[in-house]
């Protein structure tokens, strides 16, 4: 067993732990009122400096319905300075549509800027908001009082380049991870129309011997469906050393899964068994599985059974391994 | 630990952690006083811009936008 892969998959995870702590991160929001033509002046917010991410100010302008804005916006400083100068086009349009008998209504905007910086120091900051033109939709000046929405958030990280960072590395554990849990020294596998099937390997040293034991059953004839009182099928695993000596007998009573489309019917039983074997060593691995199952109609047959032997598997987490004891003579 | 395996780690733990520290620091991001202008986003445009560490604001540009001339008609 090997832990430390899977616990690598939380790697992936702290890009997305800053993601949610900087949503955490406190905001100011701020109401500013422009009447036609004059110039209004923000209450005064802190804008952080510092490492950890960086301010954001969003400005959403409520815009009457089909009109324009432009709208020149200055961040002054402390000192009442102009550190920085922008204009935002803005606008919103709506309307009535009818296709096909159908009608209803749309509406379009760009009333929204984002400003993400960073000031060279910690300090108090205001903004300078003009509406210089506001007009309606035949290019008319308008009358009316713009509300604009103004929130500043601190510490704003990159939001997009932490997903892009998750999802590689996700994609990363995981090829990690298929590194050892999905790489084993040798795989056979054995597929019959038969009821038996068994494997001879070189098998053994590190990591475990998994055999994986599958098999599905029908009804040679009879479409009916499984009885409720369906009998387990019964798997003997049995494993020999180098000279035909009996290493392991295991019987195990498998409850068999029941499958059904478009009125027929199967069942299937799948089985997982990790041996151990502390060194290598030629050893054959047989399961013997139920050839009928009868639950009151006509027996269920074995179509086909498959076994499938992976030596040096690594788990993620503790299985119960059968040891098997190559030091047993003629048992 | 196999060769291979910790290069895996070594790469995943360089691309978790480079990219989550500049996620958080932004070193691209623009600094008040750096030379420029910060990115423009949709129907944004900066009225001047930073020049050796000082805001040089700009004449208002000449707005064409609104400009639809009087058409080929009027070409003689």
């Amino acid at each position: 067993m090997v832990r430390w892969p899977r616990w690598c998959g939380l790697l992936p995870l702290l890009p997305l732990l800053v993601l949610a702590l900087s949503a955490l991160a406190p905001s100011r929001r701020l109401a500013v009122v422009l009447g036609p033509g004059q110039p209004a002046i923000s209450e005064p917010f802190r804008l952080e400096a510092g490492p950890l991410g960086s301010p954001q100010i969003s400005l959403r302008a409520d815009l009457p319905a089909n009109s324009a804005l432009e709208l020149a916006l200055e961040l002054l400083d402390s000192q009442g300075a102009v550190v920085l100068a922008l204009s935002k086009q803005a606008w919103r349009e709506s309307g009535t549509w009818s296709e096909g008998g159908e009608s209803g209504t749309w509406e379009e905007r760009d009333d929204q800027a984002d400003l993400a910086l960073r000031p060279p120091k910690s300090g108090s900051y205001r903004l300078r908001l003009t509406p210089e033109e506001l007009l309606d939709s035949a290019g008319q000046p308008l009358q009316t009082p713009i509300v604009v929405q103004v929130e500043v958030r601190q510490h704003q990280v990159d939001a997009p380049l932490l997903w892009f960072t998750a999802a590689i590395g996700l994609a990363m554990v995981r090829i990690l991870q298929a590194s050892v849990y999905g790489n084993w020294r040798q795989r056979r596998a054995l597929r019959l129309e038969d009821s038996r099937a068994a494997i001879r390997l070189r098998a053994g040293g590190d990591g475990l011997l998994r055999a994986v034991v599958r098999a599905r059953y029908e009804r040679p004839s009879s479409d009916r469906p499984p009885a409720a009182g369906l009998p387990p099928v019964r798997l003997e695993l049995s494993v020999a050393g180098p000279r035909g000596e009996q290493l392991l007998q295991e019987a195990l009573k498998l409850v068999p899964a029941r499958h059904s489309n478009d009125g027929d019917h199967w069942l299937t039983v799948t089985q997982t068994v990790h041996l151990r074997l502390p060194q290598r060593e030629s050893v054959r691995v047989q399961a013997v599985l139920s050839e009928q199952l009868a639950d009151g109609g006509e027996p269920w047959a074995i179509e086909w059974i498959e076994l499938v032997l992976e030596d040096g598997v690594v788990s993620p987490q503790p299985v119960a391994a059968l040891p098997l004891d190559l030091n047993r003579e003629g048992s | 630990m196999p060769v291979e395996r910790a290069l895996i780690l070594v790469l995943t733990l360089t691309a978790v952690g480079v990219g989550t520290t500049a996620a958080i620091t932004r070193p691209l991001l623009f600094r008040l006083g750096q030379d420029g202008t910060p990115t423009a986003s949709s129907g944004v445009s900066y009225g001047g811009s930073y020049r050796g560490g000082r805001w040089v604001p700009h004449g208002r540009p000449s707005d064409w936008s609104r400009f639809q001339g009087r058409g080929p008609s009027s070409a003689k």
